[in-house]
């Protein structure tokens, strides 16, 4: 493809360089100052960072498909992937919408409901655990351990293994980006994780009454085939876990430092939910996901032709100035809080009110014993083709009425 | 445009909206009633929840597949008129439009 066909600004970025991944604010600035959308030759994909243009693109998905892959590369142009391409994320409608509704009745509300106890009680356990240590590490103290733990209980998965999830998702988002060194480094034992999750999600390994068994409900219902329901089951374990592991890491950070923001959730723990959105709007844990245009189509003046990837810059969009006032300001009262950070339209992450609970009943047993989060040490970031987070973040826990 | 939402408990509260405006929008900018909004208005909370009194509910175009979905989830037990306030867009002929807000999101 060539750039005569499009008449947009042309940039030369390459949105997986090191130095951008590091800090992809110039990036993203320049390509919302520019317009709409613009290409980047090299890469060879249609871009955009406006909060106005990413929410249009993702509520037109007739338009811009997802069966042609969300990441960057392209299934309509017969390109494959490590793993089968999701069921979920990665098809169009009339395939997606029986799929949507098994998963998100699968995660319904009263489905929700009668977890907290469990939740809460991992929660209590888990800021014990960093209360008792001098220095803790947001991912390997906290966030992972928690959600390990929590999520696929919630599933219906064997304690045995869980060691494999972390790096199963870690490698599926690796792959929502070329198949460049990070990706391959993700990469090495794959076809062994793949095979542990396959057999994880089959139904005689999951435990009655979890997301998993629920869906296969649908399935015995004949909602969905038995070629779906596995697929789908695994689904809930690649995009359940390190997300919202990724999600309890900004947050965090955000907390420790913005410190004046954790003493007004303190003293009022109804603004916990709202302070979470603004978390994900301030350090958006995934960066960005892809669409591709089912037919040629027109965007605001531009031709864009058939089968053309398209990157949407949540993050960028979150940082909108043309949408959010003050947009590097931490202000947990806004409301309501347009970001991007779950994406949005038909695919619209299923599990948000989940992960909104998981984060909600953590920071709020936090909260009500931790005084004050402080760095304590040099956070290092992660280098990843699709997150923006830490792999090592130090922080102190100074705990109440000491 | 008006908009009237009526409490569970009966209290009722007059909001006022520009054509294009959903009633989720301006709900939660001025904190009326119990519209949450949580998702931002991408169909993906149910918190937004509201009930359309029946004189209205033939004036309001259907629900989308989404929408209709995301009505599975709402908190308080769905009802045939529920709907999602953030996809009902203001608009000519939904002046005086009436609401009822379920007992809880």
């Amino acid at each position: 493809m060539t750039t005569d066909t499009l008449s947009c600004p042309v940039f030369h970025f390459d949105p997986w360089d090191r130095e951008i991944l590091d800090d992809p604010s110039e990036f993203y600035r320049t390509i919302r100052e520019a317009g709409p959308i613009s290409w980047l030759e090299g890469r060879d994909v249609v871009v955009t960072g406006r909060h106005e243009d990413v929410t249009a693109i993702l509520a037109d998905p007739a338009a811009f498909g997802s069966s042609g892959g969300v990441g960057y590369i392209n299934l309509k142009a017969g390109k494959q992937t490590f793993r089968t391409p999701s069921l979920l994320l990665e098809s169009d409608a009339p395939d997606h919408p029986p799929r949507r509704r098994a998963v998100a009745n699968a995660l319904s509300p009263a489905a929700l409901r009668k977890l907290r106890e469990d939740f809460e009680a991992e929660a209590e356990r888990r800021v014990s655990a960093i209360l008792a240590q001098e220095v803790f590490d947001a991912h390997a103290d906290l966030a992972a351990p928690y959600i390990v733990k929590i999520f696929p209980d919630a599933v219906g998965l064997r304690p045995e293994g869980r060691e494999n999830l972390l790096p199963y998702g870690n490698l599926v988002f690796n792959s929502f980006g070329p198949e460049n060194e990070i990706f391959r480094a993700s990469a090495r034992n794959a076809a062994e994780l793949t095979a542990w999750i396959t057999q994880s999600c089959a139904p005689d390994a999951l435990r009655p009454g979890g997301f998993g068994d629920t869906i296969y409900e649908a399935m015995r219902r004949g909602e969905i085939s038995e070629a779906e329901a596995p697929v789908l089951v695994r689904s809930l374990l690649s995009a359940g876990l390190d997300s919202t592991v990724h999600g309890v890491v900004n947050a965090s950070y955000c907390f420790a430092r913005w410190p004046e923001a954790w003493q007004q959730i303190a003293a009022d723990p109804t603004l916990i939910r709202r302070a979470l959105d603004e978390t994900v709007r301030m350090l958006t844990p995934v960066r960005n996901i892809f669409r591709t245009t089912n037919e040629e189509v027109d965007y605001k003046g531009v031709t864009i032709p058939r089968h053309t990837k398209v990157m949407l810059l949540a993050a960028s969009a979150n940082h909108d100035p043309g949408a959010w006032t003050d947009p590097d300001r931490f202000d947990i009262h806004r409301a309501p809080n347009r970001h991007l950070g779950f994406g949005g339209g038909v695919h619209g992450c299923v599990g948000q009110m989940v992960a909104k609970m998981e984060l909600e009943i953590l920071f709020t047993e936090m909260a009500r014993r931790i005084e004050r989060l402080e760095p304590a040490g040099a956070a290092e970031p992660l280098v990843h083709n699709t997150f923006q987070t830490f792999g090592r973040l130090p922080l102190r826990a100074v705990a109440r009425g000491r | 445009m008006r908009v009237t939402l009526i409490a569970a408990d009966g209290a009722a509260c007059a909001l006022e909206g520009r054509a294009g405006e959903s009633v989720m929008g301006i709900a939660t900018q001025v904190g009326a009633g119990n519209i949450v909004g949580e998702c931002g208005g991408s169909v993906m909370c149910a918190t937004c929840h509201v009930i359309v009194d029946p004189a209205w509910s033939a004036r309001l175009p259907p629900p989308s597949d989404l929408e209709d979905m995301m009505l599975d989830s709402t908190g308080a037990p769905r009802q045939p008129n529920s709907r999602l306030s953030c996809q009902i867009v203001l608009e000519e002929g939904l002046d005086g439009l009436v609401l009822h807000l379920p007992e809880f999101q």
